[in-house]
């Protein structure tokens, strides 16, 4: 009875998936402010030709550099583990499985795209990197990747972040990265925001401002920029995990997987888990896919403000300060990884085509799961990754009210050894779940009736 | 996104002072947000407010466009 099952390093995939390639409605070319396409020099100045070629690639797979898969071997292939212990907890029939990407150096499965960007901006001649951090997972991994290449790493963490979370800032310079809070005084969109507001707590929105300046103005030319999520090039080089579950499951000896979970903010390492497996089921495959978002920030599923698929980051003009009100201080809430302000527009579609079944699950039930999962199978996730342990669970407990044995997959994002004041709330009973109701749902919509809505395209297959 | 705890304040002034996009997702489970945005703000700043962003792509080409008016001449 095999607890889990290893890859050798020559079974490792050798390439990529792109769902670009397979998706029954394309995305459309990326636009840039005046509606006109982005042609791949105006991205130039940021990224290397490389990563702009497979941001917009329509191939289907795309092979993986020996440089990189070198660098990749050093915690590559990841685990794949069957719950038996979370399973007989349960007292369920079905059989749970889970990907372990927690055991990458910088503890998530960041590191996948972060090594990828870190190597195709070395090949381009690429002597530093600049990037945004908010919880510091992602300034983490990038931070890890720059150390192991030789480049340069700037990470600029947002303010509030780099003051509570010293031990992710400690992180990044043990591999060597200079990490600032943002917004500093070493850009100009960072100098123009401190003379306004000294007292800031920063936002992402700023500090990619700020990551941005500083690939652009930088006169060597020698620096670009590097984003951890959302754009297509990051979730394709997260496909490895997938691809890699599918030849572990079949080790398993399991011919098909039912269930495919992954919690989803941004989207890469929900689509690292799920895009092989959507690829199946748009050529037939009878696969329930599910991005798990928390109710508290939902995008995806009932959330009354779905006009909203797009990115915080965008500055709008500024409008006159109202103190009134400015006394109002209710109980902080906890902004987890999944709070976040944009969705991968191939996720999006994917959900819009009818190809993927999100589902919200309520703080205290994440947590509770990933206590149960901690007692059991002995991993303190993320708080991220409790969302895909929960919807796990309740999907178990489903199949065994209907006595289903089935076969269950996950992604284990990352551990949550650097997040666990999410857990001190939980275990002091500090989390409180709000359930909306049908009159506040119909009162919110009415407040966003005149805003404007997303055009959404689908074939109706799914 | 943060990892930890964030009051209403951050939230509220997120953007350059005036509140984030996400203010009502993040919050209408804890307060009657909606309300408190009624009350201290226009219907022409709420609008503002909540206007769609531009996408990702379009963002980056904003910044570097504004970015490169910081390169000498």
């Amino acid at each position: 009875m095999n607890t889990k099952v290893f890859l050798t390093e020559d079974e490792m995939p050798r390439q990529w998936y792109n769902l670009a390639a397979d998706l029954p409605s394309p995305l459309q070319p990326p636009l840039g402010p005046d509606g006109k396409p982005v042609s791949p020099d105006m991205l130039a100045p940021v990224f290397p030709m490389s990563l702009i070629e497979q941001e917009v690639s329509q191939e289907r797979w795309i092979k993986i550099p020996e440089g990189i898969l070198e660098i990749l071997f050093r915690w590559r292939p990841t685990p794949l583990h069957r719950a038996y212990a979370l399973e007989k907890a349960l007292g369920t029939p079905a059989k749970i499985y889970y990907k372990n990407e927690s055991v990458s150096p910088a503890g998530s499965h960041k590191p996948n795209t972060a090594v990828a960007q870190a190597w195709y901006n070395k090949e381009f001649g690429i002597k530093r990197l600049a990037t945004e951090t908010g919880a510091g997972q992602w300034g983490s991994a990038l931070a890890f990747a720059c150390s192991l290449l030789g480049l340069e790493c700037k990470v600029f963490m947002v303010r509030i972040s780099f003051e509570q979370k010293p031990y992710r800032k400690i992180m990044m310079q043990t591999w060597g990265a200079q990490c600032v809070a943002s917004p500093s005084t070493e850009t100009n969109a960072g100098r123009e925001v401190l003379k306004k507001y000294p007292d800031t707590p920063g936002s992402l929105g700023i500090a990619i401002s700020e990551a941005v300046e500083a690939a652009v103005t930088d006169q060597t030319g020698k620096t670009r920029y590097s984003l951890g999520s959302v754009l297509n090039h990051v979730l394709l080089h997260q496909t490895i995990i997938g691809l890699e579950a599918k030849k572990q499951l079949e080790k398993f000896g399991e011919k098909k997987v039912d269930i495919v979970i992954g919690c989803a903010g941004g989207g890469s390492n929900f689509a690292g888990i799920s895009f092989p497996f959507v690829n199946d089921k748009i050529h037939g495959a009878k696969i329930e896919i599910i991005p798990v978002e928390p109710t508290s920030c939902p995008t995806m599923t009932k959330a009354p403000f779905v006009y909203d698929h797009g990115d915080i980051a965008k500055m709008t003009p500024l409008l006159p300060m109202h103190s009134l009100g400015h006394s109002f201080v209710p109980e902080p809430i906890h902004a987890g990884g999944l709070r976040y302000h944009g969705m991968a527009p191939l996720v999006s579609q994917a959900i819009v085509e009818g190809l993927l079944t999100p589902m919200a699950i309520p703080q205290n039930e994440c947590f509770k799961a990933a206590l149960l999962f901690a007692k059991t199978e002995g991993i303190i996730v993320a708080p991220e990754t409790s969302h895909a342990v929960a919807a796990t669970m309740r999907k178990a407990n489903q199949a065994k009210e209907e006595g289903k044995e089935k076969v269950i997959l996950f992604n284990l994002s990352g551990h949550g050894l650097m997040d666990l004041n999410g857990y001190d709330s939980y275990l002091q009973g500090k989390l409180v779940d709000h359930e909306l109701s049908g009159e506040d749902l119909e009162k919110s919509l009415k407040e966003i009736k005149d805003h404007p809505k997303p055009v959404a395209a689908k074939t109706g297959k799914w | 996104m943060l990892g930890h705890q964030v009051s209403f304040k951050y939230c509220r002034l997120y953007n350059m002072e005036i509140p984030c996009r996400k203010i009502l997702d993040c919050w209408h489970e804890t307060i009657p947000v909606g309300e408190f945005l009624h009350e201290f703000y226009s219907d022409e700043e709420l609008k503002a407010i909540f206007n769609p962003p531009p996408d990702r792509y379009s963002m980056l080409m904003d910044l570097i466009e504004k970015s490169k008016k910081f390169l000498p001449k």
